[in-house]
């Protein structure tokens, strides 16, 4: 009982970590394009969450049972081809966001289909372990992927458009905010923050993620 | 000193008078007398637009400093110069807070991710006025009539005239005759008007050996070069060299920015190809862009490339002086050949003459 | 000679105008890792091409009984992906069949090559922007030109990068992030206005 207490224990530790200190997009540097172009306006960070979500969540549920039965070379095949069906629920999902959702997000829904976690990690990593782990993995990197995309989102909406889902708040705006530069510029900052409060809080980062960095404490 | 007449001191052993101090206080005094003509032009407000710029990069990048857990170095005036810059880039009418938002940016993105003063990859102040450019080009393209007097604070409503910047770009003729241009009695950026003073500054600047020759001497040949072979107003192909000369702030910046000594390349022939592509890049963003003056873009653009110049002119020089293309590298074999040992004498016992002071 | 101007001129735009990765922030994981393994670029970009311009060739005379379809939108982005698949099928069972030291060569990256957003994106781009043959061909060639071009100049500026003294919270991905940012802005300057998405 005491073991299990502390695995589980740890697990949630290491699933906290995963949201913040090893935030997948601002640390791990995957997904990173979609949230740069496609998060300019609140709805359009919750609509890439919500299909991040339901597009990758199902994918690391089902890699080890893909590894368990498909040859390694194929595995990916399977991958995509799980997370190109989710698409059509994703969809189906984001359409009551806005109508003009899609219109606004253009290519980058239908990218997250073949986002890195589906086609990288889940090869590297999810497939040698068990449901628990890789249901906490895809619900972490959902939470933080959606904290990043709406503070993004959030950010380029309010100053760059003056509105905030839609309602008008702002006189000022300084329209260059939605552009992709001013969103690689804020990511960048962001993932400073981020780096800065793991060297304050002393937090190791996610190993696969860490590029060298265990040493820094 | 010593009994031997030597002074004893730490390295180093060769100093000079100049510093980074030296360097940037130059600067300030060569952009000291655009800021007096544009207050004789626009009133005290030119004055305060350029303060509340300096006042705002200088405190952002102590700021910066301080969170970097660097020490705050309070005489380093490079970002002031940059705060000073990025008004002499805009209109007298621009409001207060266009200015701050590019200090913001040159300081906060160009500097102080990159580590300070002398690592910036870009030039901060073009970075700046290009991010305001872009979200407000309404207010950072219209130029005010000069010799009115402007309120000094909020927002100005001013009698606004076309640049000549601007005519050029639709393929007309500016209005104004080229005298007036060169006086800068004419709607422009505040600081960039004024073709003799711009002039005179940059002499003091070449002068006080704070700028280089090569870099906006190239420039300006090949911008009126190419003005002179495709001339964008229907007539007078000296007439256009002189227009495109001295609209919008191609002057300015190949006085103060181009010549950054950061992000501009190091070597002297080098700098002669790094000004006459800038030169061509300008000229065809002019002819090509969507901005009146696409000046800060192009600088921007070659400032990525500019290490480029610099590895191509030691592959260049390397050829003229050696007649190989890069160093030939050692044969695996020969790397290291056996040396041949001299026989040195036996360290034997010496018998000591009167002569000779132990040590 | 329209036609050889049109592929060129899409070409072009591909790669300086509406670059991959400064314009379209697409193919980013995979800059980050080809800026860790440098070697392996030429591989890399080589397979990139040969899969884009296979796939647009495979996919051109569907897209009009696709769009016939109201659900374009999704269908589309699966149909692509099912034609990547089998371009990786194939790709895999001919270089194994016929020139097995290209197949130990590309064999790890192949998957990662072919289940690329960078691939995907620039067989919806054309799609979405309604071009025709030869302008689709020469905006995948541009594409992965661009995606080179992009890599040259990133892993360029990251030995300068490596002469600054970064804050220590910026060390590794934020800056070169914010320097991702610049470079993006100098590129934007050649556009001059928003891309459609």
């Amino acid at each position: 009982m005491k073991k299990m207490n502390a695995a589980a224990a740890s697990l949630m530790k290491d699933s906290f970590r995963k949201i913040l200190f090893s935030n997948p997009v601002l640390v791990g540097g995957m997904v990173v394009g979609e949230i740069i172009i496609g998060a300019t306006s609140l709805q359009n960070a919750v609509a890439l969450s919500v299909t991040f979500a339901i597009v990758t969540i199902p994918v690391l549920l089902l890699a080890p049972l893909i590894a368990y039965f498909v040859p390694k070379t194929w595995r990916i095949l399977c991958y995509a081809l799980v997370s190109m069906s989710m698409l059509f629920t994703a969809q189906a999902a984001v359409a009551p966001i806005s109508p003009t959702i899609f219109d606004s997000l253009g290519i980058y829904l239908p990218l997250l289909a073949l986002n890195t976690v589906v086609v990288a990690y889940s090869r590297l990593i999810s497939e040698e372990k068990g449901v628990v782990f890789n249901l906490l993995d895809g619900i972490c990197f959902s939470l933080g992927f959606l904290i990043v995309a709406v503070l993004i989102g959030g950010l380029r909406e309010l100053f760059g458009s003056g509105t905030l889902w839609g309602y008008e708040i702002l006189q000022r705006k300084a329209s260059a905010l939605k552009l992709p530069f001013s969103g690689f510029l804020i990511a960048g900052f962001l993932a400073a923050a981020v780096e800065g409060l793991r060297i304050l809080f002393h937090a190791k980062p996610y190993e696969h993620f860490s590029g060298g960095k265990e040493d820094q404490k | 000193m010593n009994e031997h007449g030597l002074i004893l001191q730490n390295a180093p052993h060769v100093r000079t008078s100049e510093s980074l101090f030296t360097v940037m206080t130059d600067m300030i005094v060569a952009m000291a007398p655009l800021y007096l003509i544009a207050w004789f032009y626009y009133g005290p407000r030119a004055l305060l637009l350029g303060l509340t710029g300096a006042a705002t990069a200088w405190v952002l990048d102590l700021l910066g400093a301080l969170a970097c857990g660097r020490r705050m170095d309070l005489r380093d005036l490079s970002a002031v110069v940059t705060g000073l810059l990025i008004p002499l880039l805009m209109p007298a009418s621009i409001p207060y807070y266009v200015v701050v938002t590019a200090c913001v940016v040159a300081i906060l993105a160009v500097k102080f991710p990159f580590g300070g003063t002398g690592n910036n990859l870009f030039n901060p102040a073009a970075v700046g006025f290009a991010f305001t450019a872009i979200c407000w080009p309404e207010l950072v393209f219209s130029y005010p009539a000069p010799m009115q007097e402007l309120a000094v604070a909020g927002e100005v409503a001013a009698k606004t005239i076309v640049s000549p910047a601007h005519s050029l770009m639709r393929g007309a003729i500016p209005s104004l005759d080229l005298f007036d241009m060169i006086l800068g009695n004419t709607a422009g950026p505040m600081g960039a008007t004024n073709i003799l003073v711009i002039l005179a500054c940059g002499l003091y600047l070449l002068v006080r050996r704070t700028i280089g020759w090569r870099t906006p001497l190239s420039f300006l040949l090949v911008v009126g070069m190419m003005a002179m072979a495709w001339p964008r107003s229907p007539f007078g192909t000296f007439d256009s060299v002189g227009w495109e000369l001295c609209s919008g702030m191609l002057l300015f910046g190949a006085v103060f920015m181009m010549t950054e000594p950061v992000t501009s390349p190091k070597r002297d022939f080098a700098k002669l190809l790094y000004g006459a592509t800038s030169g061509a890049v300008v000229m065809l963003f002019r002819y090509f862009g969507g901005f009146e003056d696409g000046f800060v873009f192009a600088l921007i653009l070659m400032n990525v490339f500019a290490p480029l110049f610099d590895r191509v002119c030691e592959n260049i020089l390397h050829q003229i002086r050696h007649g190989t293309l890069l160093p030939k590298k050692p044969a695996p074999g020969a790397e290291n050949p056996p040396k041949e040992r001299k026989k040195l004498p036996k360290p034997g016992l010496k018998k000591k003459t009167e002569t000779e002071v132990g040590v | 000679m329209t036609i050889l101007l049109n592929f060129v001129g899409a070409a072009l735009t591909a790669l300086f105008l509406e670059n991959i990765v400064f314009a379209r922030a697409l193919g980013t994981s995979w800059l980050l890792y080809m800026l860790k393994h440098p070697k392996e670029l030429v591989r890399y970009s080589v397979l990139l091409t040969i899969i884009t311009v296979t796939s647009s060739l495979a996919v051109y005379p569907l897209r009009d009984f696709i769009t016939g379809t109201g659900y374009a939108y999704v269908l589309m982005p699966i149909l692509f992906i099912v034609c990547m698949s089998v371009m990786y099928a194939l790709i895999y069972f001919v270089t194994k069949r016929f020139w097995p030291e290209v197949f130990e060569n590309i064999r790890k990256r192949l998957a990662s090559a072919t289940f690329n957003c960078a691939i995907l994106g620039s067989l919806l781009i054309p799609y979405n922007e309604g071009m025709d043959l030869a302008r689709t061909l020469g905006y995948s060639l541009g594409m992965s030109a661009g995606f080179v071009f992009s890599v040259v100049l990133i892993g360029a500026g990251m030995e300068r990068i490596a002469l600054c003294r970064v804050p220590k919270a910026f060390r590794g991905l934020p800056v070169l992030l914010i320097y991702l940012g610049l470079l993006s802005l100098a590129f934007y300057g050649l556009i001059g206005h928003q891309l459609p998405t």
